[in-house]
């Protein structure tokens, strides 16, 4: 019976369930969300440069979906990565990742690069406590 | 859900498990994640009123209930009943 089973596993189409980080592979960093914040700004700064409808549109598009995934990479940091001794030690750490996700957030409703910039500023605080979690 | 499920193993979901029953403490479900949408598979560990706790067997590094919070039962795809590879 389970090597029909697998059989037809192999042959059906099956829907993939995921198990983030139930290895769990202890692979992290705030690189992930900084690459689409540095995007995100990219977009605004060549926004301003844009005349067709079809570029807007689409910069907009594209800058809504990268600010997603820095919310997804922060999130993954936030709940993953850091433990309660790093609270401890860096008490400002809830508060930042809220106003991080927040800016995150603003990059979406603005094409202001100074509000991208305050998600990157955001982002590198964030990389600093990283750091030095990771330093021996 | 190590140790009960290896990363990389196929699971039978029965879709009709809660046809006639609800789900119970202690069922590994499939269930879409309430952030993405994305197949999660986790075990029911506590329920209240119309929604479901549910939490990775292993808890060290399971993203589950604990993150994005009770889930309701339109969530839940169906009971997991056999895993092979």
């Amino acid at each position: 019976m389970k090597s029909l089973l697998t059989s037809l596993a192999k042959t059906l189409p099956v829907q993939t369930a995921y198990a983030h980080c139930d290895l769990p592979c202890g692979v992290y960093d705030p690189a992930q969300a900084r690459i689409e914040a540095e995007s995100i700004m990219k977009i605004m700064e060549k926004y301003s440069g844009f005349h067709e409808d079809e570029q807007k549109w689409r910069a907009v598009f594209i800058k809504e979906q990268r600010a997603e995934l820095v919310k997804h990479h922060l999130w993954v940091l936030w709940t993953d990565y850091f433990k309660p001794e790093h609270v401890e030690k860096f008490p400002e750490l809830h508060d930042l990742f809220w106003r991080a996700t927040k800016a995150a957030g603003d990059t979406k409703k603005s094409v202001d690069p100074a509000v991208g910039q305050k998600l990157l500023d955001l982002i590198a605080e964030i990389t600093e406590i990283f750091n030095k979690t990771k330093a021996k | 859900m190590l140790p009960v499920l290896k990363n990389g193993q196929t699971v039978l979901v029965n879709r009709l498990s809660y046809l006639l029953s609800k789900p119970k403490i202690n069922d590994i479900v499939a269930m879409h994640d309430p952030r993405d949408d994305k197949v999660l598979i986790k075990r029911i560990t506590k329920i209240e009123d119309k929604s479901y706790f549910v939490q990775g067997d292993n808890k060290n590094a399971s993203t589950d209930s604990r993150v994005f919070g009770m889930i309701r039962r339109s969530a839940i795809i169906g009971k997991v009943i056999s895993a092979f590879t």
